[in-house]
């Protein structure tokens, strides 16, 4: 995280994207500095580096989160 | 409700059950130490300890009930609707 504001939108700097599915492992996509609209973000959370790096992602099948419905 | 456990619906239909660190004026809540539920199906925040979710994609908040004072609560409710009554 590179910087925020009050309205929640985040600047992220070496970001990366990871596509879930059922058909095959989670897909990780480099992205680089992106700025996020706050109006868009669900949930920012803080990743635990050990816990993350511990695990293969390519064994991961899970379903994609569901949209948000207002 | 302060570092009480309590558990958020997002719009979503995700759970997410943590310690309440704080609440801010657009109810963006901060959770520590969460959980997902149904994690089998989501495992995305498998390492995410503690996070910032925003207010505007909160359904629910569960609270403990223990916690809430129900009393308190309805006198409040009785008190402002008699005063809505003498109006």
């Amino acid at each position: 995280m590179a910087g925020f504001d009050q309205k929640s939108n985040v600047v992220l700097s070496e970001s990366k994207e990871r596509v879930y599915s059922m058909d095959e492992g989670v897909e990780e996509i480099p992205l680089g500095l992106y700025l996020v609209k706050g109006d868009m973000i669900v949930l920012i959370g803080e990743i635990d580096e050990a816990v993350d790096q511990a695990v293969d992602l390519s064994t991961i099948r899970a379903e994609p989160i569901p949209p948000i419905r207002y | 409700m302060v570092h009480q456990q309590v558990t958020v619906e997002l719009k979503n239909d995700l759970s997410i059950t943590g310690v309440l660190k704080s609440v801010d004026q657009f109810l963006n809540i901060r959770l520590d130490n969460i959980k997902v539920l149904d994690e089998a199906r989501h495992p995305h925040m498998m390492a995410v300890k503690n996070c910032f979710i925003r207010g505007s994609v909160v359904r629910y908040v569960q609270l403990p009930g223990d916690h809430v004072d129900t009393q308190l609560l309805e006198d409040a409710t009785r008190r402002e609707a008699l005063n809505q009554a003498k109006r």
